[in-house]
């Protein structure tokens, strides 16, 4: 035992008589001890003064008993560290646009402009960026000129007969008599487009004039300018389509894709039963589907390609996909599922469920729009639009590459 | 046992008593009784800054719990534990925070090296001495130090107040009164 630890177990009183009996004989003989205890003393007599001094420093004032505190919520910034949490995933989780230079406003439709209500009744769509002119004919005369954009007319029959419902654009007229057609021009010296879905017009342009029946589209020239093709409407056929489509699916593409293919050669692995082409004379020119090439721009002027097609669901489909880029998702995802249930066996039905998923995906429930093509894949897993699903939201939707 | 105390645990003991209000009523008494206690063992363990904080915390603490004493120990026990683990806790927020600590120290020191008007300065010169003495040893060693060799302890009752085994207790009593005996010697402080 060290004198220190001696002297102070001694004063502490830790020591027993025996060791205490030790350490006084220690003491006795030994000067170092002597001095350890005397500073062991000093010490424990320094940290009682200190003690004392330290206590003095206290205030004792009556204690005010604090008010009942409110109780830490750690539920609070819990939630609200969740809820920023949760904000931020929704933010990260909303879809960029796809590959391929899709809008961003994809995922939400664009509002169209009111359309335009008629006193008979009859019905003006317009898409966005159109401008059209409501001209104040004769009593029993309506017409609307067309500067640029694109109108969809619903008309409504006239059971007198004696009604007049034209559309000018440029040089070109359309007359109408109860259909539902549109009428595209982009105001320059382009051509007028019309895509007839019901009924028939007659189409009046410098050179010639003609009349569409349901189903058939045709560009006129807006202005005077040399005969050129026309073409009856073929079928939309989802395989023909792949190759064009790869790096757009967008419907609404398909005019981009119309001219391109205007550019190309007919080609001979087009589905079987492709309508046979017919030459026929014509002073317009008609617009086939994206998948029907129609013959290149150089191609002899004179020659006409007309496309016999008789099947009406087909007629409708080609007509519903054009329509796509032109209403908007919103107005045809409606279309589409009433195509389907009226016509649940027919082979386009598989083309109609595409598009459903399609308009969903544009107006961003892109969950509902993986599952429905993932049973386009059940049903058809050779279908091109597969391919089209898989390049356009592959790096963006990791659940779409099971579609294999 | 002071009356107050004596009230106080037979309150505590028995919760269903209608006799609540006396608590509120018996602990400004405790409040006096225990303060210079609390205020001295507050001062060695967290220094002087912080005293009137942590001692009012201390408190509070005790206000608070008093319901939940079961009297099982002492009540001066029970309000030594409560005292460090309010000191043990504020010196971690401390720790926490020691960039902010730099700025108040620079002010506490001048506080303190500054003239006292009354006097006091030189009358606190053990304590100083001791805090300085204190200010070498580690935190395990000092507590255990403070409550046996400056509040009187019993090391069995420092024991139970840290939380920690007898022996351990014993140990870093005897290594910190060495190394506080070696510094007041080399301080002068000691013949």
């Amino acid at each position: 035992m060290s004198p220190i630890d001696g002297a102070h177990a001694h004063l502490a009183g830790e020591l027993n008589s025996t060791e205490t009996a030790e350490y006084l004989a220690l003491l006795a003989t030994s000067e170092e001890h002597a001095v350890a205890l005397a500073e062991a003393k000093r010490m424990r007599a320094l940290m009682k003064e200190a003690r004392s001094e330290a206590e003095a420093l206290a205030k004792p004032g009556a204690f005010v008993a604090p008010e009942p505190s409110t109780p830490f919520r750690w539920w609070v910034p819990v939630g609200a560290f969740s809820l920023a949490i949760l904000c931020l995933a929704i933010l990260i989780e909303r879809p960029a646009p796809p590959r391929g230079g899709t809008p961003p406003a994809q995922t939400k439709a664009p509002a169209l402009p009111a359309p335009l209500i008629l006193a008979d009744g009859s019905r003006i769509e317009m898409t966005d960026q159109t401008r059209v002119e409501h001209v104040r004919g004769e009593a029993d005369e309506i017409i609307i000129r067309l500067h640029r954009g694109q109108v969809t007319a619903e008309v409504v029959p006239d059971p007198t007969g004696k009604r007049t419902f034209l559309i000018h654009a440029g040089e070109t007229q359309v007359a109408v008599l109860g259909t539902r057609f549109s009428v595209e021009w982009d105001g320059s010296s382009d051509p007028v487009e019309v895509v007839v879905e019901r009924g028939r017009v007659l189409v009046t342009s410098p050179d010639a004039s003609r009349e569409l029946a349901a189903g058939e589209s045709a560009r006129f020239p807006s202005a005077i300018a040399p005969p050129v093709a026309v073409t009856r409407a073929a079928p939309v056929a989802p395989s023909a389509k792949a190759p064009e489509t790869a790096a757009d699916p967008s419907p609404a593409a398909e005019p981009r894709m119309r001219r391109r293919a205007e550019r190309r050669a007919p080609s001979p692995s087009d589905e079987p039963g492709t309508p046979v082409a017919v030459n026929e004379s014509a002073g317009a020119s008609v617009v086939a589907p994206a998948i029907q090439p129609a013959p290149p721009a150089s191609a002899e002027p004179a020659s006409v390609e007309i496309s016999l097609v008789s099947d009406p669901v087909t007629n409708e489909m080609v007509s519903m996909i054009r329509s796509v880029g032109s209403h908007g998702c919103v107005a045809m995802l409606p279309r589409f599922e009433a195509f389907m249930r009226a016509n649940a066996a027919h082979r386009h039905a598989i083309d109609a469920l595409y598009l459903k998923g399609y308009c969903l995906y544009r107006m961003g429930n892109q969950d509902e729009a993986v599952r429905i093509w993932k049973k386009v894949e059940r049903r058809q897993p050779k279908s091109p639009w597969l391919r089209t699903v898989r390049d356009w939201t592959q790096p963006r939707l990791p659940d779409v590459s099971r579609l294999r | 046992m002071s009356t107050a105390c004596a009230t106080l645990l037979t309150i505590a003991q028995d919760m269903a008593s209608p006799r609540a209000p006396e608590v509120c009523m018996d602990f400004d008494a405790l409040y006096r009784e225990h303060c210079p206690m609390v205020t001295g063992l507050v001062r060695m363990m967290v220094g002087a800054v912080d005293t009137d904080d942590v001692v009012q915390n201390v408190f509070l603490q005790v206000h608070r719990s008093l319901d939940r004493f079961r009297g099982e120990s002492k009540l001066r026990t029970w309000i030594y534990r409560v005292t460090v683990n309010v000191c043990l806790q504020h010196r971690r927020a401390r720790a926490r925070k020691k960039w902010l600590l730099l700025f108040r120290l620079e002010g506490a020191v001048e506080q303190v090296a500054g003239s006292s008007p009354d006097g006091t300065l030189e009358s606190r010169s053990a304590l100083r001495s001791v805090e300085e003495a204190l200010g070498g040893l580690t935190d395990s060693k000092r507590d255990a130090y403070i409550l046996v060799e400056i509040q009187g302890l019993k090391p069995a009752e420092a024991a139970v107040i840290l939380d920690t085994p007898l022996n351990t207790v014993r140990s870093r009593v005897l290594a910190a009164r060495r190394e506080v005996h070696a510094h007041l010697r080399d301080q002068g402080v000691l013949p």
